[in-house]
């Protein structure tokens, strides 16, 4: 009897054991077996597994695109393996362990780091193959580049533009702004819409977030070049003159309410334009689809406000098929079919994000309103070519902005510091740890 | 005769000594295969990790190449680091306010708990519940506590005329305002410790006391805080061990903003790891934390672990 009890014991053992170390390869290597590239109609199909981030909206979008794709192609099946969190952690994490799925999703500002690990595979036969880069949105393509191949494609982009509560506007009598307002106009607007009730402010007039997106706006807008010959260049007179326009909006005119942290991360803000705490909000296409959902007014967008020129950042998902792909060609057809026009518009048309191609542009199962689509359309002539993309070339982006901006661009709009000292702090340190080489 | 005895019962012992031998043997490996899905964890997931940590914190490893050496390098780089430096003086200011407030908050509450009421489970099921909330649930909820504008706190402060107070927007404020949230969420955990080793205390005791003409300050001071002392000195520990890596709080709610005024050694290690892609960096700062909470435990455990016996 006690020797069944050990001899179970062992097998319990024995067998958690083996489960544990089989759970590591199965999960991931959703790689196709060594059936090659042929068909099968009767037998397996051939798996490969597509991996991406967003919200659970998204997840569901990306699963009927994904079906679309298995319809198309009857001898593959896809695993789609979503992640709604820390996504370039686990993709890290994925690469590090070789385990990368055949394909999937790579942060525009992080192509060259994982570009430079050889572990993507070059696109640039399947781009002229397929014809993936014709009549492409100007400038998008090269945020998937590094060292003269292209390793990663956009499948699309997202404005940064400016929502309007449209209700709040008439009750105060104000005019909405048309896409030609100036950055002088713009301060003005917000100053008129916010409201105060026994001394206490109780409307503002615009949410702004306080993260790499908006400053680059405010700074790139006044002619602003943060990103110079691989160096930080903050301490420019046009940049400064960006940043301390959105100083006077938090601290001087008080006409935006005080930037925290969270809001950085976009949340906090959003909510408040939903109900009518805010009365303009910068953000980005992404918000269309809450908005659309949430919003008991009527709202629209505008450009952001002209300055000295106009600039938008450039966010997007690219896409990039792993190097140990054990079915390239697999792999080439999925990434193709989620670039077609079928593909996007299952991903797109709820209106999260625009098309990486201008032809695109005018369908409107792609590109659709409310709001109007002429200003997010627009956007796409003045897309940030240069400096974003030397910032993210440099391969330091994300510890330039985390460690280095974000900290002292946040202590000037809390107004414990000017904006000439945050730049001054910025470019001394950065330049000394980060680009000295 | 001699001779052959020893001839003939030299193979008898060895027998005997085989099977005693073997039967130690079997013995030891059922033990073993008992602890071994904990020791295989342990080893796996928690002593590996952690060499493997200390190695990597002598190499230049950004995650997606190969790593180089990089010798002391990366401790040396620590000690000119600003942010290092600033990250390890919020963490010790973190310790400073969240682990005494904690303890006697939760020692109020356990003796306040202790009360034979009716009733006194569900308070005590009351007190609970923030523990075994979610860390993200509660830290959004206080978010828009904390909202300087929106705030229901605020909101409150200005009914009694009092300014709205930016209690994550001000650098001086935020890290205070985030201890205060995690004191909240973890009372109910130390006082659950607490509780049972107060209702661990001999009633005659008090018996004794009251015979004597105690008051109730002197039942606290003389039995009840001494026979505490065991579990005080658990929690203690514990506490500090927690606090040095305070993390789960400071990445939600204030992403070690605004300024660096919230960032700790764990949200700085966890940065370079996964947002600057230095490994190496990151390991360093993991043996600086390993190495600290270490000294602070050993030394608790020198000062106070020998006071806390009691024989009863």
């Amino acid at each position: 009897m006690f020797d069944k009890i050990k001899g179970l014991a062992l097998l319990l053992v024995l067998s958690m054991l083996f489960t544990a170390c089989s759970a590591g390869s199965g999960e991931s290597q959703g790689n196709s077996t060594d059936q090659g590239g042929t068909s099968s109609t009767s037998g397996k199909k051939i798996e490969l597994s597509f991996m991406g981030w967003g919200n659970e909206q998204e997840r569901e979008l990306y699963e009927k695109m994904l079906k679309g794709f298995e319809a198309k192609h009857p001898e593959y099946k896809v695993n789609y393996i979503y992640v709604p969190k820390d996504y370039d952690t686990k993709l890290k994490t994925m690469l590090t362990g070789n385990t990368l799925p055949d394909v999937f999703w790579v942060g525009e500002t992080v192509v060259p780091d994982y570009a430079k690990t050889g572990k993507l595979e070059p696109l640039d036969a399947i781009v002229s193959m397929n014809g993936l880069d014709e009549d492409f949105v100007p400038g998008l393509l090269d945020y998937g580049k590094y060292d003269g191949k292209q390793y990663t494609i956009p499948k699309d982009w997202e404005p940064y533009v400016m929502y309007i509560n449209v209700d709040l506007f008439n009750e105060a009598g104000v005019p909405v702004p048309t896409g030609d307002w100036t950055m002088d106009e713009f301060m003005d607007i917000a100053k008129r819409m916010t409201v105060q009730e026994d001394g206490r402010i109780t409307q503002y007039g615009v949410g702004l977030e306080t993260w790499w997106g908006p400053w680059s706006v405010f700074a790139g807008n006044e002619g602003g070049v943060w990103f110079k010959d691989g160096k930080a260049n903050f301490n420019d007179p046009k940049v400064i003159k960006g940043l301390q326009r959105m100083y006077d909006l938090f601290q001087t005119d008080k006409s935006a309410p005080s930037p925290s942290a969270l809001q950085q991360s976009g949340m906090g803000q959003s909510q408040m334009f939903e109900t009518g705490k805010v009365a303009m909000y910068a953000s980005g296409r992404w918000m269309v689809p809450t908005f659309r959902q949430t919003a008991s007014f009527e709202w629209t967008a505008v450009e952001m406000p002209i300055g000295e020129t106009r600039i938008n950042p450039l966010f997007s998902g690219t896409l990039a098929i792993s190097k140990d792909s054990k079915d390239k060609d697999g792999a080439a057809k999925l990434l193709t079919y989620v670039l077609s026009e079928e593909g996007l518009k299952d991903i797109i048309g709820l209106g999260l994000a625009m098309p990486n191609k201008m032809k695109y542009m005018d369908d409107p199962e792609m590109v659709n309103a409310p709001p109007a689509v002429e200003p997010f359309k627009a956007t796409a002539q003045y897309l940030d070519t240069e400096i974003q993309l030397a910032a993210t070339q440099s391969g330091h982006f994300s510890e330039l902005i985390n460690k280095y901006v974000q900290p002292e661009l946040d202590s000037a709009f809390n107004g414990k510091q000017t904006i000439q000292e945050a730049v001054e702090n910025i470019d001394a340190k950065a330049n000394k740890e980060l680009f000295n080489k | 005769m001699n001779t052959l005895s020893d001839l003939t019962a030299a193979p008898e012992r060895t027998r005997l000594t085989r099977r005693a031998l073997h039967k130690k043997l079997r013995d030891n490996l059922v033990g073993y295969s008992f602890i071994a899905p904990a020791l295989i964890g342990f080893l796996a997931f928690t002593l590996l990790p952690v060499l493997a940590a200390f190695v990597i914190g002598f190499l230049n490893w950004d995650l997606l190449t190969a790593p180089t050496w990089a010798g002391i390098k990366n401790y040396a780089a620590l000690l000119q680091d600003e942010v290092f430096l600033i990250s390890l003086r919020n963490t010790i200011m973190w310790v400073v306010y969240y682990v005494p407030a904690s303890i006697a908050i939760s020692l109020i509450l356990a003796l306040a708990m202790n009360m034979p009421l009716r009733g006194i489970t569900a308070f005590r099921a009351m007190l609970y519940i923030p523990v075994i909330s979610p860390l993200l649930a509660v830290a959004l909820l206080f978010v828009w506590l904390f909202n300087p504008d929106f705030g229901l706190i605020n909101f409150m402060l200005s009914k009694i005329g009092i300014q709205p107070i930016g209690w994550l927007t001000d650098e001086r404020l935020a890290l205070p305002s985030i201890a205060l949230m995690a004191i909240w969420k973890n009372a109910g955990w130390n006082m659950l410790i607490f509780l049972a080793a107060l209702q661990g205390i001999p009633r005659h005791l008090y018996e004794a006391a009251d015979l004597d003409g105690a008051t109730k300050w002197q039942k606290f001071r003389n039995v009840t805080f001494p026979l505490l002392a065991p579990a005080t000195f658990f929690i203690v520990i514990m506490s500090f061990i927690g606090a040095f890596q305070v993390f789960g709080e400071i990445y939600i709610m204030t992403n070690g903003g605004p300024g660096y005024s919230t960032h700790t050694l764990a949200y700085y290690l966890w940065s370079n790891a996964f947002k600057f892609n230095k490994m190496g960096y990151a390991g360093a700062i993991s043996m600086v934390m390993f190495l600290l909470i270490l000294l602070v435990t050993v030394l608790q455990n020198r000062f106070f672990g020998r006071k806390v016996q009691y024989d009863l």
